[in-house]
């Protein structure tokens, strides 16, 4: 047994030298107990990014941005294993957003925003989300069904109607020319898909270099004495297997839900989708149903809504005084956090139950009163009970 | 013997395993149509599951080594 014997990144790592032909930047080593997958989450999230980097471009050959429903068409019925790749697409897109709300709400909780340079790392990690999502919603916007087309609508009113159409018109203007061009569908779906396939995506993958880059440099986010003591393993190979394991066995998971339920192809914009009521995807009925509250419509209180809940969440790691870093020694940040939960969880719900079904003004006070109380009592009370408790 | 990570029983037969799926992929990839694709793509899904249980094989056996 060789109890003395040293990996040799961890000469480099306690030297802080570098050694002939190496880089300056090593993976940081990780502890035996960091090898559960809850501590991995991001590792997920950029699997499936990756993957969506490979099925992209394959889908990439068939597609034609001035036929779009055609050639989503011809994907699905004619090239040889299109429909799958398209549904695997599409799932890893529903998985790569179900794990950024995971991994956000995980380090959200766990206070992982604290550190050196751990604001900026959240900070950017929130950048990305917003642009994932863009991706995302860019992204079902492409096969020119007819709750993309409706999306593209609402985007355009959005831009024109809310604060931005009203202080700035002219800025909304470019905004939206640069969104649908002259508003024909070649060039329309041409900006779409460079926007979907290069401008945003390249801009993910910078921030994400960046993201990553700070995580070396930070580690991972723990609770310094439970691992102070405790010998690190060495990133290659353990730590790197560990994650190629969690990664494949992650896109396995996905491969095997889009065998088992494969998208159908949607109804195409144009005249047999008329009268049809449109649902956006899972992920976009929260802000969808924000517009049927009334009171907080799209123009006047919808956007400033969300727009202050990203605001409040980027500055997070400035507000956050608290000392302790367990939740419930940070009772305020949990109880919002279980708020926000509540609030996306009750919209995509609702969305479901009444879409476009507007809101009358004391049905909207009652409930996000009602979510305000519920989060705050209940992390107040289990802080109290805790308190008692080891008193 | 710990440490004794390499070419043991159950990798290589994982390996085997890996290539008879493979063969089935292969032989499933004739005159693709939308119902075997979704056989295929299951197929592919478990050749997934064995490469990363070949991977969680040679990590668990580093781990013990490096104990």
């Amino acid at each position: 047994m060789s109890q003395e014997k040293k990996h040799d990144l961890d000469d480099l790592l306690e030297s802080g030298e570098q050694t002939e032909g190496s880089f300056s930047i090593t993976m940081k080593p990780v502890r035996r107990k960091q090898l559960r997958f809850d501590y991995w989450t991001g590792l997920f999230v950029l699997a499936g990014i990756m993957f969506e980097a490979i099925t992209g471009p394959l889908l990439l050959y068939y597609y034609q941005a001035g036929n779009p429903y055609g050639s989503t068409v011809s994907i699905v019925q004619t090239v040889p294993l299109g429909g799958i790749i398209l549904a695997a697409h599409l799932y890893m897109a529903y998985a790569v957003i179900l794990l950024l709300f995971v991994h956000m709400f995980r380090n959200y909780f766990v206070g992982a925003y604290r550190g050196a340079w751990r604001w900026a790392q959240w900070m950017i990690g929130l950048l990305l989300f917003l642009v994932v999502y863009s991706i995302a919603v860019i992204g079902y916007i492409l096969p020119e069904y007819y709750i993309g087309v409706d999306a593209v609508h609402i985007t355009m009113t959005l831009i024109e109607r809310s604060v931005i159409g009203r202080v700035f018109p002219a800025l909304a203007a470019f905004l939206v020319s640069a969104l649908v061009g002259n508003a024909t569908t070649l060039q329309a779906w041409q900006h779409f898909l460079a926007m979907h396939a290069i401008l945003l995506t390249g801009l993910a993958f910078v921030l994400i270099v960046v993201h990553f880059f700070l995580f070396e440099k930070s580690g991972i986010h723990e609770e310094e004495k439970t691992v102070q003591n405790e010998k690190p393993v060495p990133v290659m190979p353990v730590s790197m297997l560990n994650s190629i394991f969690l990664a494949s066995a992650f896109i396995a998971v996905v491969l095997i839900v889009s065998a088992l339920f494969p998208q159908g192809l949607l109804q195409g914009y144009g005249v047999p989708a008329y009268g049809l009521l449109p649902f956006p995807d899972w992920y976009l009925m929260p802000v969808y149903k924000m517009m049927d509250v009334a009171g907080l419509g799209l123009s006047t209180g919808g956007v400033p809504f969300l727009g202050i809940l990203v605001i409040i969440a980027f500055l997070v790691p400035f507000l956050d005084r608290y000392k302790g870093s367990l939740p419930l020694d940070r009772p305020l940040f949990t109880a919002m956090g279980i708020f926000v939960i509540l609030f996306l969880a009750s919209m995509t719900l609702w969305g479901y139950a009444q879409p476009g079904l507007s809101q009358t003004r004391p049905l909207t006070l009652m409930m996000f009163g009602g979510m305000v109380f519920v989060s705050t009592v209940s992390v107040y009370a289990m802080k109290y009970a805790r308190r008692d408790l080891h008193e | 013997m710990p440490g004794g990570i390499y070419m043991n029983k159950r990798i290589l037969s994982l390996i085997g395993l890996q290539f008879l799926l493979s063969i089935a992929m292969w032989f499933f990839s004739f005159g693709v149509n939308f119902n075997n694709e979704r056989i295929w793509l299951l197929l592919l899904a478990a050749n997934v599951i064995v490469f990363s249980a070949i991977v969680y094989i040679l990590m668990r056996g580093f781990l013990v080594s490096e104990k």
